[in-house]
């Protein structure tokens, strides 16, 4: 059993907050950069490098890569063999976040009651923990904005539902996300599982590398939806072009006879997460 | 009459000293206040089409969700605005928190389509111009053409970048707001793209014509 003093928790929340917020990550990035290498359209590509450039200053400059610093999202996989001491887990990355949110100067985007709305502050986080091997734990966080995550999806399909069918949903759940939601997007796609398990796997989704691996069959409906979304014309900032999408990273899981759920996870250009294994 | 100053006529507290340029491929350098002056002659804004990118410097009210409900609140219950909005420009926009040393800190825009429901009662008092992201309703565009408006665009998701273009944040209203409460922004060179001009023309209309060379993408994508 090893023992994790629940301030290395804290610790570690709050350097992710500020380098989740500060630092574009590599592979959207890359991902940028190829995409103007190939976008013809003046429009797009002066978008796009507005885009690349502002990630440059906002790490130069310790500023937020986009205003909406999200609603934090964080995902421990905690190992079996660890032991907490000195306090909650929970509570240390609550106080890490709130600690990282404030000295960034990010924003108090959270508010307490979703219906009365209320004074916003930066946190709670939504703090999603599984038990896995091993005596580390392996903090990830995703800041969310909410751009796009109003125009994220989910479908309940029946078993017997075609690819096409579940690729028209996913095609129409991006058009319908367009200029709003801040495109080009990566996607999270959760397939299978119960209803809520999908919407946590098209989440859990986006904090993979864009460059990944992934079994067959998914693999090529990944480069499909690809090749499909970036033919809709939507383009940087909803103004036409090649990009409108950076990336398509699926997760599926077993599901019931019954069933087969598709939740798709969209996330804006600024698609920002950062991991500290403690 | 509502007009700008350096132009003709009596300046425009809200957008007094502005000047903008446009910088599109027409070339020339033409006034946005001019533009903003025709409008407020209701000759229609001819200048400002949509497509165009110009590049604005003056002064902006930042307001978003929250702000526009207790605007329209205040004007339906007849009670006096925090701040003139004859010829002023609103910014959908709440910024993070200020870094020490700075003026602002990130501040891109926020999705417009959610202040669609409060907007026409703002532009019915002279609002005239609104600045966000993203694609507007068909009753906002139908009153932007009506009251001779416009609805432009900005770098979505560069709050850094559009940060370095901020000369001074001024809180105006509503601090309980905290990133939503309304701030008097002075700006310079803020770069702008004519989302929805006077005329009621989109820029989003043009994307789809540009982009829809078969009668139904969607089909043809699917079926390919």
């Amino acid at each position: 059993m090893r023992e994790i003093k629940a301030d290395k928790a804290r610790d570690a929340a709050a350097d992710l907050a500020q380098r989740a917020n500060f630092v574009l990550r590599k592979d959207v990035k890359d991902a940028l950069r190829m995409a103007l290498a190939k976008e013809t359209d003046q429009r797009a590509r002066k978008i796009l490098k507005a885009i690349i450039n502002n990630a440059e200053i906002a790490k130069k400059e310790k500023l937020a890569i986009c205003q909406d610093t999200g609603l934090p999202v964080v995902f421990g996989e905690i190992g079996q063999d660890t032991r907490i001491t000195g306090g909650s887990l929970r509570g240390a990355i609550s106080q890490g976040l709130q600690l990282g949110y404030a000295q960034g100067n990010l924003r108090r985007s959270i508010v307490k009651d979703p219906l009365s709305r209320g004074v916003s502050g930066f946190i709670p986080a939504i703090i999603h923990t599984e038990i896995v091997k091993g005596d580390k734990i392996r903090l990830s966080l995703l800041p969310k904005g909410f751009g796009c995550e109003n125009k994220s999806q989910i479908r309940m399909f029946k078993p017997t539902a075609s690819i096409e069918e579940i690729k028209r949903f996913i095609l129409e759940a991006v058009e319908k996300a367009g200029p709003d939601a801040c495109p080009p997007f990566v996607l999270g796609i959760g397939i299978g599982g119960t209803q809520d398990y999908a919407a946590f796997l098209a989440k859990k989704a986006l904090l993979k590398n864009i460059v990944h691996s992934s079994p067959p069959a998914v693999h090529r409906l990944e480069k499909e939806l690809m090749k499909d979304i970036n033919r809709l014309n939507i383009g940087p900032m909803g103004l036409g072009g090649k990009t409108t999408c950076l990336g398509v990273n699926i997760l599926s899981y077993p599901t019931h006879i019954a069933g087969l759920p598709v939740a798709i996870n969209i996330s804006c250009h600024a698609l920002r997460s950062a991991v500290k294994i403690i | 009459m509502q007009c700008i100053k350096g132009v003709r006529g009596r300046p425009s507290p809200a957008l007094g000293g502005c000047s903008a340029n446009k910088v599109s491929a027409e070339g020339g350098l033409a006034p946005l206040a001019e533009v903003l002056c025709v409008q407020h002659n209701n000759l229609g804004n001819r200048a400002l089409k949509a497509g165009e990118e110009i590049s604005y410097s003056g002064k902006l009210y930042t307001a978003r969700d929250q702000a526009h409900q207790r605007l329209v609140e205040a004007i339906h219950s007849g009670r006096k605005l925090p701040i003139d909005l004859k010829g002023s420009i609103i910014y959908y926009c709440g910024p993070t928190e200020t870094p020490k040393g700075k003026i602002i800190g990130s501040c891109g825009p926020t999705t417009s389509s959610r202040m669609d429901s409060f907007t026409l009662p703002l532009l019915k008092l002279g609002l005239s111009a609104m600045i966000g992201k993203g694609n507007r309703s068909p009753e906002v565009i139908a009153a932007i053409r009506k009251y001779q408006a416009v609805y432009f665009v900005t770098y979505s998701g560069c709050g850094a970048l559009l940060a370095r273009q901020i000369k001074k944040k001024t809180l105006v209203a509503y601090a309980d707001l905290g990133p939503e409460a309304i701030y008097e922004l002075e700006v310079k060179d803020f770069p702008l793209i004519v989302a929805v001009d006077s005329q009621g023309n989109s820029i989003y209309e043009q994307v789809k014509e540009k982009g829809l060379e078969c009668p139904d993408q969607m089909e043809e994508i699917m079926n390919s």
